[in-house]
């Protein structure tokens, strides 16, 4: 509950920084309820006053300011909330960059636990709520506020009594309605954001697998899953309309009530009062403006539940953004140092003593410590059983994910130099490379973004797809979702060319060869390890490599 | 039936609002008139009014969302079943989830808000005019001439946003669909120190997203500013020509009160239906999306059932998919393992994509000699890519998905279960553990012995008999590798089909047959 608010409150340091000055917003909006009090009280007055027929000069006042509220209502409205709106936008703009940064900071490590369709929710429609801050929150909050306190002051100024029961009656009422609301409401709304992640993930995961389950049969109960979720979601959805509903009829309820109360306690004070004296603050104008300005007062009041309530929605997104993208990096994962120790360029070296690394939540390490001493030109062959621990190390040359035992790049302990600098110098070429809903193209491009298209080509040819990419149509022809339209052999090679355009001095290539066919995998090693010749490259795989260029084997254990 | 329970309740919120103000008027006069016997009547007749209104309004809340709620799981249920697998391996599935789980969320405001007031509207607002018409002729004509000015406005500026608001959430789809691409990708991303770079990305699409949504609302809020005004204005007009009206003696201060009372609840119902059309808008285009895949698919629920007969023998004349495999004619007999053989691209999925009826192609299937649209209900299949979904590696063996649907299997076959692990080698992997959504969590050899396994259990629990596997060992060290083949052998031997692709030329000695696929 505690890191809850705490997390809260950085998300709201941070609206409030993104928000600049929120204040004028604010005050507009404020400006504009006050208006519409002051619209029905002068409009009460004016009547009230007209039926004791003065000369109609005593009027003229009322009547002008009556239409200039009219508008002043209208016109602050539509400024103030074109005003809220942007800063609110400008302030979730902010609140979803720092989320993609603390997911930066996890991956990859970090989230192989990130489900797919939980990301997608929460990041889209989660930072979306947090829009509500500013917007359904703290603007209702702030006007609310102004119009009770002006209004109590100008009632304190005719009837004490008469402001301290209508401050009672907008205490009590507000009291009930957010405990109406909290009791009712709160719990299933605790229920419906975590829910809806839910529905999001079954859905996403029967598109993904749809193939797999009618295969197996299954897809009916795929789909009665969903079902099953969807009316979960849609009971909890009801039983947070019973609450809000509940909670807004106590807010109708105490607003009449207010007037009605007006009425019996300011009547027999203002019966008492001789009219023809006028000096006393009661006529039966000012009678008239509290028993329905209260009416209007009431109008602002009703916002606080609401606001409350939207706040509680807030919290709800705020705590599983934590969840999903804790702002605290566990101690496997590399961070950022304040002052790292700059690597060289020159000369390049990485040397492995005693290594050996665990992920996130396991309590041993994974694998037993390897040693190795690598410079320019050498060829390291990593190999050992399925699960043996190959990737977990090439998780740790890429620096992310810690080590136990001495890693050096280029002379320098990597625990001490910025992890993005090593990445700089090891390149990485993952199992699964991510192929991006773009071109290939783009998929190239962003390793190395001044490359031209004769670089691409020359690198394409270098991996074996120039041919295909030809037939498919050049650089513009598109990959398809997560590389859809493209097999496991092409993936691997596009991502081949991306580490080669990239030119780190060395390079780390996570079983290049598991999905490429035999004869062509021999050639691919041996293009690999020419186009390399002036690196040092780590090539990860589950079966000895025969090239004269191999300079150093390990094999890698379990634990 | 729940627009009539709406009728109901707005009649009984409208009878509220007349004797509730009514009361108040004559409260407030008979003070002003000094004629305190008449104020008790006022007052009791006021609360009625108040408790009436109030009782309505909870009813009216209560029963609207239950009309949206009710709506919402139709759509949702209906579009989640007409989406099968041809349009799945079609189309964007960020964009499917945004639209079936967000977009039908923002159908709450629709259905749930905008629709339910429309019709309180209807009932409330000419009620509440003919009342003003009664107490106050002018009032009520004041009102009746502004009244239908802002649904005027309202529509005319509506229809000039229209396209911009399809847009604005046709935008709201690009951002999800890119932040999922981005978040995926970020390992790779971070790998090539591009991170960062994706954070200017996403301000940058996050900033375009707020210009053009403030482009929107401004004309937006400018339709709200008409509905505003219009109410402000005449509640000012209505309150000055009573007030001129009372000067000069023509009226009963009691007739004022109470038209200057109403006035205001005649353009509160009609505000509420101009805010919530524009927050339901986006819901509006929503639905548009949702039923474009309810009436994009027409696929009848494919209910695959294990059939109990043993298959003999399976046949394949002039198997095609145009632009992606060419002209394949073969057989396989009960007891023999095909190795479907050729290069990456070659369509050595899409041949099992064909054979399990997962795309259209051109061709014959035959099973024991006759015609089948496809193997599906004889057969069990590994794909290429593991396909794991998220639970425990057992649920995922035993196809446990959605364990509380009432139709699925309360038991498991222990039996079948031991020897499909036995059989795909799985012996480094607890049963127990729980993979992310995906399959996260276990490496990729780990993660084909899983869908491996998976295959096999559908062989020894259900009886299928043709064994499907897509580059069972990609992943695999050699001596799995070899097991995983001896495996693959035996259930062949036992008397089934086994059919599998690779591209490494190990496989072949465990193949009875085998057949080149080229590109």
């Amino acid at each position: 509950m505690k890191r809850e608010r705490v997390a809260l409150a950085r998300h709201s340091t941070l609206l409030r920084a993104a928000l600049g000055s929120p204040a004028a917003g604010f005050a507009i909006m404020a400006l504009s309820a006050l208006a519409g009090v002051a619209l029905l009280g002068v409009s009460a007055w004016l009547i009230v006053r007209a039926s004791e027929m003065p000369p109609i000069l005593y009027l003229q006042m009322a009547i002008v300011g009556v239409r200039g509220f009219a508008i002043g209502k209208a016109f602050f409205r539509y400024v103030g909330r074109l005003m809220t709106h942007n800063s609110a936008f400008r302030a979730v703009a902010e609140v979803r960059v720092d989320v993609f940064q603390r997911l930066m900071r996890l991956a990859p490590a970090g989230v192989t636990r990130l489900r797919g369709g939980e990301a997608l929710s929460a990041i889209v429609r989660d930072v979306d709520t947090l829009q509500f801050y500013p917007l359904r929150v703290v603007e209702p909050l702030v006007t609310a506020s102004i119009v009770v306190a002006l209004a109590l002051a100008g009632m304190l100024a005719v009837d004490v009594a008469a402001a301290l029961v209508t401050l009672a009656i907008i205490v009590t009422s507000i009291t009930a309605s957010i405990g109406i609301d909290s009791l009712v409401a709160a719990a299933a709304i605790r229920e419906i954001a975590p829910l809806r992640a839910r529905v999001a993930a079954a859905i996403r995961e029967r598109s993904a697998r749809l193939d797999v389950f009618t295969a197996f049969g299954v897809e009916g109960n795929a789909q009665h899953g969903i079902a099953r979720l969807s009316r979960l979601l849609s009971r909890a959805e009801t039983r947070r309309s019973w609450g809000r509903a509940a909670s807004a009829t106590i807010m109708v309820v105490a607003a009449g009530s207010t007037s009605v109360v007006m009425v019996v306690m300011l009547s027999g004070a203002l019966v008492g009062t001789d009219f023809a004296v006028g000096t006393s603050a009661y006529t039966p104008a000012v009678f008239a403006v509290m028993v329905l300005g209260v009416l209007a007062v009431f109008d602002a009041v009703a916002q606080i539940p609401v606001a409350v309530a939207s706040m509680r929605e807030v919290r709800a997104s705020v705590r599983q953004i934590d969840e999903l993208a804790p702002i605290d990096v566990p101690a496997e994962i590399p961070v950022e140092t304040n002052d790292p120790v700059a690597i060289p360029d020159q000369p390049v070296s990485l040397r492995l003593d005693s290594v050996s690394a665990r992920w996130p939540g396991d309590t041993s390490d994974r694998f037993d410590p390897v040693s190795v001493d690598l410079a320019v030109g050498d060829c390291l062959v990593i190999t050992g059983e399925s699960g043996a621990g190959k990737s977990t190390l090439a998780m740790v040359l890429a620096r992310f994910l810690e080590y136990s035992g001495r890693y050096l790049v280029n002379g320098v302990e990597v625990s001490t130099a910025s992890p993005r600098r090593v990445r700089e110098i090891v390149g990485l070429c993952e199992q699964s490379p991510h192929i991006f809903d773009d071109t290939i193209r783009q998929n190239l491009l962003f390793a190395r973004d001044t490359a031209t298209d004769s670089d691409l080509w020359e690198v394409l040819e270098r991996v074996g797809l120039a041919e295909w990419a030809r037939d498919r149509g050049g650089l513009d022809t598109p990959l398809g979702e997560r590389g859809s339209l493209v097999s496991g052999g092409e993936a691997q090679r596009i991502a081949l060319a991306r580490v080669l355009l990239a030119g780190h001095p060395i390079v780390v290539l996570d079983e290049p060869t598991a999905n490429v066919d035999r004869s062509r995998a021999d050639a691919l090693i041996a293009d690999i390890l020419q186009a390399t010749s002036e690196r040092v490259v780590i090539i990860i795989a589950h079966d000895a490599l025969d090239s004269a260029r191999i300079t150093h084997r390990i094999r890698i254990t379990a634990r | 039936m729940y627009l009539a329970a709406g009728v109901v309740f707005a009649l009984f919120e409208v009878a509220g609002i007349v004797v509730f103000t009514g009361g108040l008027a004559h409260a407030i006069s008979s003070v002003v008139a000094r004629d305190v016997a008449r104020v008790p009547e006022a007052v009791a007749w006021t609360v009625m009014g108040l408790a009436v209104r109030a009782l309505a309004r909870y009813a009216t809340d209560v029963s609207a969302h239950a009309a949206g709620s009710a709506v919402k799981l139709q759509l949702r249920t209906e579009a989640v079943a007409a989406l099968d697998v041809r349009w799945v391996r079609s189309h964007n599935s960020a964009h499917d989830t945004t639209v079936l789980a967000n977009g039908i969320d923002a159908l709450d405001d629709y259905f749930g808000r905008f629709i339910p007031q429309l019709v309180a509207t209807a009932v409330v607002t000419p009620i509440i005019v003919v009342a003003m018409f009664r107490i106050d002729a002018t009032s009520g004509l004041a009102v009746a001439i502004t009244l239908p000015l802002i649904p005027l406005f309202m529509a005319l500026i509506g229809w000039a946003t229209r396209t911009v608001q399809d847009m604005q959430w046709h935008t709201l789809q690009a951002l999800s669909v890119s932040f999922h691409e981005v978040v995926t990708g970020l390992p790779t991303l971070l790998a090539f120190g591009r991170g960062e770079r994706q954070v200017v990305r996403i301000r940058a699409v996050t900033d375009d997203y707020r210009q053009r949504t403030m482009a929107v609302l401004r004309v937006s809020f400018l339709s709200g500013f008409a509905l505003e005004i219009g109410a402000s204005l005449s509640v000012a007009i209505v309150a000055v020509f009573i007030g001129l009206r009372l000067v000069a003696g023509d009226m009963q201060l009691v007739d004022g009160l109470w038209a200057l009372l109403l006035a205001p609840e005649a353009f509160v119902a009609v505000r509420q239906v101009g805010a919530l059309f524009h927050s339901s808008a986006e819901g509006v285009s929503a639905s548009a999306d949702v039923l474009a895949i309810i009436e994009g698919t027409s696929s009848a629920p494919d209910t695959t059932v294990v059939g109990p007969e043993s298959v003999e023998s399976v046949e394949f004349d002039a198997l095609a998919v145009p632009g992606r495999l060419s002209a394949q004619s073969w057989a396989a007999r009960s007891g023999t393992v095909t190795v479907v053989h050729g290069p990456s691209g070659a369509g050595k999925s899409t041949m099992f994509d064909a054979l399990l009826g997962f795309t259209e192609h051109a061709g014959v299937v035959r099973c024991n000699g006759r015609d089948v649209p496809h193997l599906r209900s004889v057969g069990a299949w590994s794909p290429q890519d593991a396909a794991l979904i998220a639970g425990t590696v057992e649920d995922n063996i035993v196809m446990r998905v959605a364990p509380d649907a009432a139709n699925s299997p309360a038991t498991i076959n222990i039996e079948a279960l031991s020897l499909a692990v036995q059989r795909a080698c799985l012996d480094d992997v607890p049963l127990t553990t729980v993979l992310g959504e995906g399959g996260a969590g276990v490496s990729g050899g780990q993660a084909q012995r899983i869908s491996l396994a998976r295959a096999l259990y559908r062989v020894f629990d259900s009886g299928a008999s043709v064994l499907i596997v897509d580059e069972p060992t990609s992943a695999l060290d050699s001596d799995t590798e070899a097991r995983v083949h001896r495996s693959l052998r035996t259930v062949a031997d036992e008397g089934r089909i086994v059919i599998a692709s690779s591209h490494r030329g190990s496989i072949r000695a465990i193949a009875d047959q085998t057949i080149e696929v080229v590109a």
